[in-house]
Order: C-alpha cells, then structure tokens, then sequence
C-alpha cells in the first residue's frame, strides 16, 4: 500500500516538491516559494499541495520524505546558530581560533579569519594529555570537568563540544567528559570530537567538533517540529529522510546527531541525479554542472561514481581545494567534490580601473535582479547579456509569468560596457557570456583536468535554471563532445531526492604499511569498518539483499600527508591481492600528480566502508517515438546572435514538451520550456531521447576568435 | 604583425594560466615529504613569459616567493640561451647570488614550454626546504654564519631534467650534500612532477590558441597589470613619504640596525612611485641580510596591496615602481653575504611602507606587526630528525579594525602531525594576553607554544623584535616584545638569544617563545569601552591593562563597563 515517496528541495528562491507513485511511475511537481524565516513552512505547503488538491491520492500511503536542506549552511552563513562551550586540553583552548595561524588574503590585509563559532570566555581547559600513540601521560582531572560544568550552567550555553588533543587515539578522556557532562548538564547538545571525526589535526577536528555543537540544536529542533508537522497533517506518518553532503540519504531519526553530514544537502541531490541519469542512459563519465541565479557548481562522475571528498570549508573562496591553505571554517564529512564558482544569471558585468571586462562575483540576486526584469536593478547581468543576444525568449520565461524587458537589458549594457569600451552591443553581450563562461569554464577543468582527467572523455549534464543556456558554449570550450540536457532542468535536485539511496559512512585511522605481514590487519579493520556500516544499515530497516558495501583504503607514500582514496573489491585475501591495490595506488598518485615511485614503501591511513541501502528507483515509460515531423513543436522563428558565426541567425524556436524520441534538431536552434531555455549552436545537432533528455552533439571545432 | 586579440580572451587566458599555476602548487603540496611544504605549504607557482619575466603567480603562494621568480628565468636565458631550452627540460637553483630565490633553503624549479621549437614560457614552483646542507642542520646556522657557503649547497642555474631524463648525476650530487636525502628525494620527485603537469597544460593551452596569440595575451596581461597599478597610483596624493624602523641588532653586537625608507608618488609624466633606502643601515655579518630582489618582492606585494589586491604583481608592476637600495646595505647584501634569515627584514619592511603611507591613505595599511620567528629543533644521528616551525604573532591594528590575533605569513604545523613525525610534545598553543599594543584599535596579540623534549636535540631560533617592537600608528601604543625562553615559569627559567645555532637541550627541557603583539592604531583611550571589556572577559586584555592603558574601569563580578568612572578617568588622563 505505502508506495509514494516526496522529494523536497529547499532553495535560496524556491522549494521544490517531487512525488513519486512507485507502482505506476507517475511523477508529479510542485514549485512554491522559499520561506527563509520557517524553511519546514514551504515544505508543508508542497505536501498540503498534493494533499487537498486530491493529487496523488491524497499523500495516502506516503513513506517517504526525502529532504534537501539549508537549514545547516544557512545557520552558519547567519551565524544563528547555538551558544556553544569548548572543553579542551590545558594549553589549547586558542586552537580553534589560531587555526593555520596565515591570513585568508595575503594582499588585503583587512580580511580576517572568520571568527571563532565559539569565543574565547566559552573556550574551557582541563587538565589531561594523551601522546601520539594513545597512551595516557597525564590522567584526567575530573575536578575541573566538574567546574566546566558550573560555568557552562552559569553561562546557560545549549552545547558543548569537547575535543581534545590527540584524543583520535584514544577516546578515554573525552568519553568520561561526556559522562560527566550528561550527568551535569542533561539538557545541553554535545558534541564530541573522537566519535564525530576520529582522525589526526587538532584544528580541523576541533573545528568540526565545533560546527557539530553550533548546528546541532537548531538542526535537531528543525527535524523535529517538521517531523511533528508531518505527523498532524499526515495519517500514517511518512520517514523523514535528510540528504547528506555524500549524496546519501540518512533517515533523520538515525543520524540526527551527524548534522555536519548535511551541509551540501541541496547541491548533492543534482550530481547524484545526474549518476542517476547516466546508469540509465549507459554513460559512466559525466560531469554534473548546475547554474543557477548565483553560483554554477561543477561535479564529477567517473565509472558511474560521483567524486567525493572528506572535507569541506565553510565560509573559503571556493577553488576546488580544500585542505590546501585553509582559510575557512573546515568541517571533516564526506561530500560530493562540488566545486562552485560565483556565476549565475544574475552575475554583474562591469570593467574595471584597467578597462578589462569583468562579471561577478557581485550577483543582483532575486532582487533587483537583472536589468530586464524591470523591478529596478540597473546593472547588466549575464541574464541580460543572454536576453540581448536573443537566446532568452521573453515568451517562455517561466512560463510568461514574468515580463522580460529586452530593451532595459540593452540600456545596462551600453551604459556600463558599450560606452566605457567603445565596442558594440553585440561585442559586449558576447564578451560578457565568454568571460562568465570562462569562470566556468576553470571550475569544470578543476574538477576534470586538475584530477587528471580529459573532459573529452565526459559527457557534460547541464542542470539549474540557467545551466542548459550556457552548456553549448562551455561543451566547445573544453572539448567535450556531447552534452546532456535533462528533462526539467529546473527541478532536477528535487529529482535527485527521490533517486538517492541510504547511505552510511565509516573510517577509522589506522597507520600501518601496506606490507604483507599486516595483511591480516588490514582485513580486520576492514571487516570492522563494514559491519559498523551494516549495524546502521540495519537500523535504517534495509534488509540485508539491500545493502551493498563498499570498502577503500586512503593510502599514501610513508612521509607525505594527504591521502589518496584506492577502492578495495573483495575481500584482501592473498599478498597478491594487496600488491595489485598498492599498484593501483602508484597509477592513481601518477595520474593526479605527475609522478609514482613503485619502489617507495606505502601507508595506510585510513580504512573505509561505505554502506548504500538500495531504495527502489522510479522508472518512467520511454517517451512515444515521433514521426520526426517538428512542425507540431515549433513555436516561431528567432533571431539570436552567435559568436561563431560573429553574427545574427534567423534560428527555429521549439517548445520542448511537444519533442518526441528520436526527434532530430539542427543547430542553430533554441528549445524553450517552463524553467530553462536550450540553445543548439550551429553545427551542433540535438537529439531527443528515451527519457526525455537531449542529447547535444558537438559539430564544429572552437574558434577563438 | 601583431595578432588581434580583444581584452576578453586576454582575461580567459588570465584565468587559465591562473588555474595551472594553481595546480603547480597542489600536485606539490599534495605529493611532498616535508612537513615544510606538505604541512607547512612554504610554497608558490608561477608562469613566465618567453622573456623569463612573472606573468602569473598562484593566488595560493607566498608573496615572499616573488623573490623566487623575479630573476630566475631571466638567469636560466642569460646562462642557456633560448636555444639551448627545450620541452622537457626542468632547471633548479637556489642560489640567491645568481638569479634564483632570496635565500638558499627555496628551492626553485623551472620548466620551459616550447611550441615548434619556439620558447613560449616557463612554469615554476619553490618550496622552502628543512634542509639545504651547511654547517647545522635546518637552516640552524642562521646564528653563526658569516658567508653563504655556510648555509648550504649553492645551487645555480641547473639543468636537472634534459629532455624528461633526469640527470642522475646532478641529482646524487644535491642529495649527497643536504641532510634527510630520502625526504628530499621525494620532495625533488613532488616537485618536478608538479612543473612537468604544468607544463604540459600550458602546452594544451598553447595548442588550443597558437603561439601568436598566446605570446601577447601574455605581454598584455603584463601591460594590464601596468595600467592597473598606474590607476592606483593616482589616488595616493603626489608626494614624498617617510618612515623608520630598525632591526633589533647585527647579531655581532647590540647595535639596531636602522631601516630608512622614504616613497616618492609622481603622477606626471607617468604615475609611478620610488622607494628609496638611502640611509638604511650596512650589511651585516650575520644572516639577517637580504638581497635586492628581496627587498623588490616586499615592495611589490605591498605595492599590489595598496594599489589594487587583484592585480597581478607581475612585470608590469616592476615598471611602475622602482627601489633604489644603497649597494653593500641590509636590503641590498652582497655576495657573499649570508641571507638565511632574510625574512626577518623582510617582515619589517611592509611595517615601514604602511608607516610612510599612513601619510597618503587610511584604509589598507597596518600598524606595525610582530615580526618572525623561526624554531628550528633537530637531532645527530642516530635518532636524526629536522623540523622546523614558524610561530605567529600579533598583526598591526588597522585604521578601522583590531589587528590579527596570533598571524604569520605561512602556516603551523598541527601539535598532532608534529607528534606523529618528531620526539616533541607540545604543552600548549595559546594567545599571549596583553600583547597586543594599545589603541583605538588594538593590535593582534601574539602566539605563545611550548615544545617540551623527549630525546636529547638542539635548537636554533631566528627570530625579530625582541628589542625594537611593532610599532603603532597615529597614537597608538607598541604591541610587546618578543622572548624565547627555556624552562618557563619555573626558577630554571633561562633567557634563549633570537639567532642560535645549536643550543642543546635534553628530555623534560621546556623550549617556549611567546611572540610579540602588533602595534595600537589610534588613541587607546578613544577605544569603545565595550570592546575592551570583550577582551578582558576573552582574557587578551587583563582588568589592570584595561585601567592603564585604555582607562577604562570595569566591573567583572558583574561583566560591565563603569561608564562614569570610565569618564572620569579619562578625562584626568587628558
């Protein structure tokens, strides 16, 4: 009976709302506005949606609510988070605030670090000291444990976090604290820096630990009046499940306090829909790209798997690199590699004090929004640039429901480029599309090239609102030969909700050679770190026929200090089997990093399982073939200003919803729908296929000028 | 002819040399051995042009390592020629007396990139090394070395890899002259294969817009950083600026060794601007030193602070601004003058650029900051060990906000990857209270860290201000001194000199610095009392500095400002 299943997704502007009826496959949507002040407000009034307008069987037999929430990142952004207490080793209570001790700019020198989540009154010490190898030096002093607590009573903090140095070793001394602390503050958050993050680096762990303790509460409070939302309005009562920044989703009940796991909740969701597309479409190399009205964030997806990492920073400049100079708030979770750069539709173009033409990072945002929306914003957007050239119909944005002023797009442009440049409209338009898409341009290469990867070997996923205007050009700027547009660009991170699986993570630090004699070893603590994840697996309800594991190794050269992730498949039975994994590290560490030594001892650092429990993946019916006929899909003629041809081309105009599989259409085209607009460059030919998708194929070679 | 080339392709292959560049530093980071530069990340990436001169450096490095790149390429033409440079190629040197880094321990790698045969550019990276040789292990000489041949191997110009062969002599020759051979192995390793991954995309970028065009996108980005600083310059008044300052001593005896600076801001007929060490005090006998092309390097990375933080501080940059340092003086050494702890100069010198410019401008600049402060501790065989470590202090306060707390040009190492790696144990990483040098806005206060030993090893420091302060700006107060001491808090506590070299400690001995603050901006007594009960309620500021320094009188049983008293006070101060 229970077969329907919501996805949600939170954005900065709308929330996004997906049922799924599992037995037919019948997908519904919903698209309401964002409530910042109440997030849980504009999820219940999706569902309300579905539930008095009698859709989807009035949310009878509805399990599932998968969730893609803010409410972590937005807190922190905010700084609204809970008031938080440090316990620390004496000596240490600067840590967290001293960090890597560099500035985050070393040519403004009014950039700070962030500030602490934590002040330095609130920052505690007790005395207590563990050594490198886990060994006790110096026992704790319960007295002062006791005395943290009577400040903290005093100062009525909501959490506390401990973390001490070394404690990754050996958790004695903080699981005593935090026995103590239950006793005596039974009402207050903890976060505890050995269970949370047992890996070595005193500042991200403390900082980690921190985070936990600042989101905890108001994570914890969200998940519960959401929770107590669904269960008056909704008879029985739904699971609700969180998406984690590892593109899994967590049900909220078992790793609810794991709230650092959800910090790229929203983001996570497009990339795993991207995998999810391509295991469908038999494409295993993709590169997941996302624009919308801010940000543009890239992602890859190699041998069907999105690329992961294991820390975040909050609050850094993105560059794709973290863990390198940290100058932001780090947080250890394991996420999908996004990497964002500050390029949306409402990106600002402007020049600056050289006469070179620059766009964003400033964005004007919902509001004013670009020039062309005419609700007061002055500034050429990139949105602008795009309604210039012709390639945003004013007829089909969303839907007609907004009125698109082409001629205030214009007046920005020449006013603030045109005239300070001396070159023309169509110059300045294009110019600001090739320097946005060249920002993009750098983060798909960083996710791509800096990894050691050759985009041509990739298919581009163009996804966001304004991810399917650009994905032609940045396909011809990298050399990626095909590109994928997927049905409802708009709404497919809500999509992604309804596809992910259950997932659980587990590591633990464990130094040893990669040699034969702790082969042993290694096989213990892999068959350790799996059965952790089969314990949560089985909470989570998953039958055993549903779980699958997956185990890695970080490994690295004995004296180098970051890891590099080697998958493990079987069980590492033979010295044989171990020898090829330690070959497999020297081709991995050649490939990122130009270099190998075959003949250098190997370390692992830490051993990892990854639990996925399977949810069953909704299945739409193949789209009707067409006759190939378009006249039924086409809606007009436009003209739209291509830089490859360096000129204005008379281009049909289809509605995308009346294409039909194996409909075939020539570039120069644009293929317009509810939430996002296609352009097919010259050259380039679309295809539509089974799913509904379009497929883009690259015709010409870039030409530069 | 000159191909056409609009300023938007100039910009997307600005960014694309940006990103390699940034990928030089990451593959090197990410596969080095020494905690220095794994850990530590003391490293930076460039790209130069045909012409061996800067056109890109990584966001991600050190400004101190412009000095790394100024002359390097133009060393590697002037000793090869262009063609003798192939693809393929990796060059390495570090000497500071022959066109390579500022001091022997930066070890900088080049690597040509060819089209047809034709020398497009370079891409480069340095890391500063634990070990490059010399007389004490780590760079601990700095103390005693009178000539550069004690501070370790010199390296000059020298082809290391010819062809993608490395040349294995040359190699042994290196490793067989630095201590921790294996470790270095596997940084040398890091390091050509991040230049190699370099080169080969700045190879793809060549292929992708031809040799033409890439030849003058990269001139123009060095014109557009040209124009960009001339822009700036106009907004600083036309002029002539002064400030001083003085290193602590000549290590040889306890006279400060004055620093003299004095800018000149023409707009017409270009704008441009002299920086003029006239003045400054003689080379000295010790390490402390720094050469020309160092001193150049500070002088750019404030000169793009002040002029616009987005430029690059390429050679365009180097046509605006010209330093003129007296041959044979502190900032223009002379071979063979030890520069080992060049960078202690070198910490003072933007110190002195914003004092004179403080003159000129209000936003942008710092009071006086904390210096440097290097550790060094390391071990004779057979429990050999090297690590070293710098330690930050207080920023200067800046005219609308406090300095930085606890701040230093490159980075810490973890107590916990520093435990894993060597026989130390930390005892505590702390803020110094009262440190920071009084002012409307206070200057950052310093970092205090203990190291206490576990197998019988030396210390050597190199370290700054510990006689003459960070200065503060506009009233405002010096931030504190420097000390290095051995065994604090206890009655064995001894005083340790800011150059040793090798000063023996053994297990249970305490080894502990407490760096200095930066200096106050403004009148101290006009700072917002409320911020100084937050420091003291934080503990940076004690209740007795608050009364004295600030004249603020507060009352902590109960965590408020006494407004009267307060007025009162102050206006008797007055």
């Amino acid at each position: 009976m229970s077969s329907l299943r919501v996805g949600v997704d939170v954005g900065g502007t709308f929330t996004d709302h997906i049922l799924l009826d599992e037995k037919s496959g019948v997908i519904l949507s919903y698209k309401t506005p964002s409530t910042p002040y109440d997030p849980s407000k504009s999820v219940m009034n999706g569902l309300r949606y579905f539930k008095d307008k009698g859709r989807g069987n009035g949310l009878n037999g509805l399990w599932m609510v998968a969730h893609g929430t803010t409410v972590n990142t937005n807190a922190i952004l905010e700084r609204s988070g809970a008031k938080v207490g440090l316990i620390t080793t004496t000596g240490f209570r600067d840590v967290l605030e001293i960090g890597r001790q560099t500035r985050p700019h070393f040519y403004k020198w009014d950039v700070d670090r962030p500030d602490p989540l934590i002040p330095r009154y609130l920052r505690l010490e007790v005395t207590e000291r563990i050594n490198s190898v886990g060994e006790i030096i110096t026992p704790l002093l319960e007295d002062e444990v006791w005395k943290c607590v009577d400040i903290f009573k005093r100062e009525e903090v909501q959490s506390v976090a401990v973390c001490l140095i070394n404690s990754y070793t050996n958790p004695t001394h903080e699981n005593r604290i935090k026995s103590i602390l239950q006793d005596g503050l039974p009402d207050v958050y903890l976060a505890i820096s050995s269970e949370l993050s047992p890996e070595f680096r005193e500042f991200e762990r403390s900082s980690t630990t921190a985070v936990v303790g600042y989101i905890g509460p108001v994570f914890d409070k969200y998940v519960n009046e959401l929770q107590s939302d669904l269960q008056k309005e909704i008879d029985p009562i739904p699971a609700l499940y969180i998406m984690q920044s590892s593109g899994g989703m967590a049900s909220a009940k078992v790793e609810i306090d794991k709230p650092h796991l959800t910090i790229e909740s929203g983001p996570a969701a497009g990339v795993l829909a991207t995998a999810d597309l391509g295991g469908r479409l038999g494409l295993l190399n993709m590169i997941s790209f996302d624009m919308g009205g801010t940000t543009a964030k890239a992602s890859l997806i190699s041998d069907g798997k999105p690329a992961t990492t294991n820390m975040l920073e909050l609050g850094k400049e993105a560059t794709g690199y973290y863990g390198v100079r940290i100058t932001g708030l780090p947080v250890r979770a394991p996420s999908i590699d996004l990497v964002e750069c500050s390029a949306g539709g409402g990106s600002i173009a402007r020049v600056d004090a050289a006469g070179l033409l620059k766009v964003g990072p400033q964005s004007a945002g919902a509001f004013p929004g670009p020039a062309a929306y005419n609700m007061g914003g002055t500034e050429p957007t990139v949105t602008d640039a795009n309604v210039v050239l012709g390639r945003i119909s004013p007829d089909f944005f969303l839907g007609g429901e907004l009125d698109l002023d082409p001629e205030l797009s214009r007046h920005a442009i020449e006013e603030k480029i045109c005239s300070k440049l001396g070159i023309s409209l169509e110059a300045a338009a294009q110019g600001i599309l090739d320097i946005v898409n060249a920002n993009m341009v750098r983060i798909l290469r960083v996710v791509s090239v800096s990894r050691g990867y050759d985009p041509g070997d990739f298919t581009l996923v163009a996804h966001g609102g304004a991810g399917p205007l650009h994905a032609g050009d940045l396909a011809q700027e990298l050399g990626l030969t095909q590109v994928i547009i997927p049905p409802n660009p708009g709404l497919f991170s809500a999509m992604g909700l309804i596809l992910s699986n259950i997932q659980t993570n587990s590591t633990v630090t464990r130094f040893m050679k990669a040699t034969q004699n702790n082969l042993g070893f290694i096989r213990e603590a892999l068959s350790r770190e799996e059965d952790r994840c089969r314990k949560t697996l089985n909470k989570e309800g998953i039958s055993i026929t549903d779980q699958i594991i997956e185990k890695h190794l970080d490994m690295r050269y004995v004296k180098q200090n970051f890891e590099l992730e080697v998958p493990i498949k079987g069980s590492i039975d033979t010295a044989n089997h171990l020898e090829e994994i330690v070959a497999t590290f020297h081709s991995i560490h050649e490939r990122n990093y130009g270099h190998s030594d075959s003949n250098a001892v190997v370390e692992i650092v830490n051993v990892k399982a990854r639990g996925f429990g399977i949810i069953p993946k909704p299945r739409s019916a193949d789209l009707p073939f067409g006759t190939g006929d378009l006249t039924g899909a086409l809606v007009g003629k436009r003209s739209v200003f291509f830089k490859q041809s360096n000129g204005w081309l008379e281009c049909p105009h289809y509605d995308r919803v009346r294409l039909f599989q194996g409909d075939e259409i020539q570039g120069p085209a644009m293929i317009c729908e509810f939430d996002s607009s296609v352009v097919v460059l010259p050259g380039q030919k679309a295809t539509v296929g089974s799913l509904g998708e379009l497929l883009i194929r690259a015709g010409k070679e870039i030409n530069n000028e | 002819m000159e191909p056409k080339l609009n300023p938007i392709t100039v910009e997307i292959i600005g960014n694309a040399l940006a990103s390699i560049a940034d990928e030089i530093l990451v593959g090197l980071i990410k596969s080095a051995y020494s905690t220095n530069i794994k850990e530590r990340q003391d490293c930076s990436s460039v790209v130069l042009d045909s012409h061996g001169q800067v056109v890109v450096i990584s966001d991600m490095s050190l400004p101190m390592h412009l000095g790394s790149f100024l002359f390097t390429g133009k060393a590697l033409l002037e000793r090869f020629g262009k063609d003798d440079i192939h693809q393929g190629d990796v060059f390495i040197v570090n000497d500071p007396y022959s066109g390579g880094p500022s001091h022997l321990a930066d070890v900088t790698f080049m690597a040509p990139v060819c089209n047809e045969g034709n020398l497009i550019g370079f891409v480069g990276n340095t890391g500063h090394w634990p070990d490059v040789g010399g007389k004490a292990p780590g760079q601990a000489a700095l103390g005693d070395a009178t000539e550069i041949y004690q501070e370790g191997l010199r390296i000059p110009p020298v082809r290391l890899v010819r062809e993608g062969e490395v040349q294995q002599d040359i190699l042994n020759m290196v490793l067989l002259n630095v201590r921790d051979s294996e470790n270095r192995n596997g940084d040398i390793r890091a390091h050509i294969g991040s230049v190699k991954l370099g080169a080969q995309r700045l190879s793809e970028l060549v292929d992708q817009y031809g040799s033409k065009k890439m030849t003058f996108a990269l001139s123009e980005l060095i014109n557009a950083s040209e124009r960009q600083a001339r822009h700036g310059i106009l907004a600083l008044a036309e002029g002539e600026y002064r400030a001083s300052d003085a290193l602590d001593d000549d290590v040889e005896t306890d006279e400060p060794i004055p620093i003299n600076v004095k800018l000149v801001v023409k707009h017409k007929p270009t704008p441009s601007i002299t920086v003029d060490y006239s003045g400054t005090g003689p080379q000295a006998k010790f390490g402390v030193n720094i050469p020309l092309h160092g001193t150049m390097t500070v002088v750019l990375w404030v000169m793009r602070s002040i002029l616009d933080p987005d430029m690059q501080p390429n050679a365009g940059l180097e046509r605006v601004i010209k330093v003129v340092a007296p041959v044979g003086s502190l900032v223009n050494c002379q071979s063979p003058a030890p520069v080992g702890a060049r960078y202690e100069v070198a910490s003072q010198l933007p110190d002195t650029l914003f004092a004179a410019l403080s003159g000129a401008i209000t936003a942008g600049i710092e009071a006086g900051g904390h210096g440097t402060h290097g550790m060094g501790f390391s071990a004779q065989p057979p429990n050999s060990f090297i690590y070293y470590e710098t330690v930050g202090g207080g920023g200067g306060a800046r005219p609308n906000k406090d300095g930085v707390n606890g701040v230093h040009i490159t980075s810490n190492l973890p107590v916990e990857a520093m435990e894993l790696e060597f026989p130390m144990i930390a005892d505590r990483l702390e803020y110094v209270m009262d440190s920071g040098g009084p002012g409307q806005f206070r200057g950052g206060v310093g970092i205090r860290k203990d190291w206490r030993m576990l197998i019988p090893s030396y210390v050597g420091t190199h370290s700054n201000r510990h006689k003459i302060p960070g200065p503060g700006l506009k009233c405002g107060k010096a931030g504190t001194l420097t000390r290095i001491t051995k065994d604090p808090d206890t009655n064995r506590s001894t005083p340790i000199p800011r150059e040793i070299t090798f000063l023996p400690v053994i297990p249970g001995d305490v080894v502990s610095i407490s760096a200095g603050g930066g200096g106050g901006y403004g009148d101290p007594n006009k700072r917002d009392p409320e911020k100084v009960l937050l420091d003291v309620m934080n503990g940076l500021v004690s209740e007795e500095a608050a009364l004295r320094d600030y004249g603020v009188v507060l009352d902590m049983t109960l965590n408020v400002v006494d407004v009267e008293a307060t007025n009162n006070l102050r206006k008797s101060k007055n």
